[in-house]
């Protein structure tokens, strides 16, 4: 059956149309995408992200505590398995740490009084003193939809003080540890990037290896490398990896000296490197927590840190 | 009337949905669309098997494209695409876009073939189409310098979420076949007289 000429030129005109709209929008992904890479973090479409990052939270704090029970559920379900051993191990871990307390409290001391003479400034301690910032504690809204990018995103924002670069710690069985960092900023909501996700770099060192100073990024995910520890540096396995604190090029880095990231696991061969590869597994998996802690810069060396 | 004859339904024995009109139709797709960019930044990261998490998208542009064509296919997964990098903490803007645009528009110029009407097309489409989206992200990021091993890549992410996308596929194409409708009828425009 042929159909009319008429019918057959509409339909031609439709499908150029349709051609058109489609080659259009390729287009402007392309644009997109080259533009968002191309403008700094105050951009125009990096401030749409976050104007529709504060629009969509609230939403997305509902649904999240709409799963929460039925997440609770499956982790409880989950770890009984290995409830009672780990209660054991726990009992024997506590009685040690009791003992390290008295020696700890001595040093705090002590150390608090070396850093007013010197005029240091001094390393965050959840625990005790977070050396000119404030810890306030949100729950994780949402998470990446893809494993490409290591983020959250976090229920406060700007309006409760939250910056761009403020460190985010997390509770872990040694205390307080380093997960990440805020790379976006809304009113009532902000990104996280964690330290294993891959554009995430935070300059570390290990305090029983000596006064060597690297940088920690992701090789693989959920596993950081410390590159630039020189060979000899006395690195052993399950040495822990603190923050540096330093900056590079006259940059301060956002992150503040001493905070715990995670411990060594592995130290690569040295014979014909110059560097030690350093494998450190964090001490947090980010992707398992509920709630974040964030560090909002209140002192003038704090926001000067943020504000790099 | 009472002409004394008597009328006996015939059909098919399992019920059809019932013709929209196309604005009604257009009104679903919006709600489809919408519902499943929320679900899929709130609700589908929590889901996940070792580092796979399930795409919602991908069985939803299929869905789309197969009963509207390839523009409201192309036109819905280019929005759902962006609504998911607004609304995520991912660092882009147009990469997903991109992909789901591409992958709609492939999908619509099965409309008006028989595979439309099946759920085997649709199904093998879907994970096709979450399959695309996964390798498409990682050569974004691969240029970008990000990396990850590639048995990794291939064990802890791309597998599971093939799979978990397998697994939620038959219900988001059964609901989007009963809220669209049947496929639309594309005016043949390649006919040589």
């Amino acid at each position: 059956m042929a159909s009319s000429p008429a019918t057959t030129g509409i339909a031609r005109r439709r499908n150029n149309l349709r051609r058109g709209i489609i080659a259009a929008l390729v287009i402007l992904c392309l644009g997109l995408f080259t533009v968002y890479f191309r403008e700094s973090d105050d951009g125009a479409l990096h401030g749409a992200q976050s104007t529709a990052a504060s629009v969509i939270s609230p939403v997305q704090e509902v649904a999240t505590r709409a799963v929460e029970p039925f997440r609770d559920a499956w982790g409880w379900a989950s770890s009984l398995k290995d409830a009672r051993d780990r209660s054991a191990s726990l009992e024997t871990e506590v009685d040690r740490l009791r003992g390290e307390v008295v020696f700890s409290d001595v040093q705090a001391q002590r150390l608090d009084e070396l850093e007013k003479l010197l005029g240091v400034e001094k390393l965050v301690d959840a625990s005790k003193d977070l050396g000119g910032y404030e810890a306030k504690t949100s729950s994780v809204v949402t998470r990446s939809i893809s494993p490409w990018w290591r983020s959250a995103r976090v229920g406060i924002g700007s309006s409760d003080g939250v910056m761009r670069n403020s460190p985010v710690l997390a509770g872990s069985e040694q205390g307080a540890a380093l997960v990440g960092i805020v790379t976006n900023v809304s009113s009532r909501s902000a990104d996280v990037s964690f330290v294993t996700d891959g554009r995430t770099e935070v300059g570390g060192r290990i305090p029983d290896a000596g006064p060597y100073f690297g940088l920690l990024s992701s090789i693989t995910p959920g596993q950081l490398q410390l590159s630039g520890i020189p060979k000899e540096a006395a690195v052993k396995t399950g040495q822990a990896v603190v923050t540096g604190g330093f900056g590079v090029k006259g940059l301060q880095s956002p992150y503040p000296p001493g905070v715990p990231v995670g411990v060594v696991t592995s130290v690569g061969p040295q014979e014909v490197d110059v560097d030690r590869t350093v494998q450190v597994t964090p001490y947090v998996d980010p992707r398992t927590l509920s709630y974040l802690t964030v560090l909002v810069p209140r002192s003038p060396e704090a926001i000067a840190r943020a504000k790099g | 009337m009472s002409s004394g004859l008597r009328t006996r339904a015939v059909g098919p024995a399992t019920p059809r949905p019932l013709p929209r009109s196309g604005s009604a139709r257009l009104g679903w797709v919006t709600v489809i669309a919408l519902a499943a960019v929320v679900l899929q930044v709130t609700v589908m990261p929590y889901i996940n098997v070792a580092d796979g998490i399930p795409d919602l998208i991908a069985p939803t542009v299929v869905v789309i494209a197969i009963l509207r064509g390839t523009l409201v296919g192309a036109v819905t997964g280019f929005a759902m695409g962006l609504l998911v990098e607004l609304s995520s903490p991912v660092g882009t803007l147009g990469v997903l876009a991109l992909l789901y645009l591409v992958i709609g528009a492939w999908c619509g110029r099965y409309c008006s073939r028989d595979e439309s009407s099946t759920l085997t097309a649709p199904l093998v489409l879907s994970v096709a189409a979450a399959l695309v989206t996964q390798i498409g992200v990682m050569i974004f990021q691969l240029m970008l310098g990000t990396h990850m091993g590639a048995s990794e890549f291939i064990v802890s992410v791309l597998l599971p979420t093939l799979a978990l996308t397998a697994l939620l596929s038959p219900p988001v194409l059964l609901i989007g076949r009963r809220l669209i409708g049947p496929p639309r009828v594309v005016e043949p425009y390649a006919v040589r007289t």
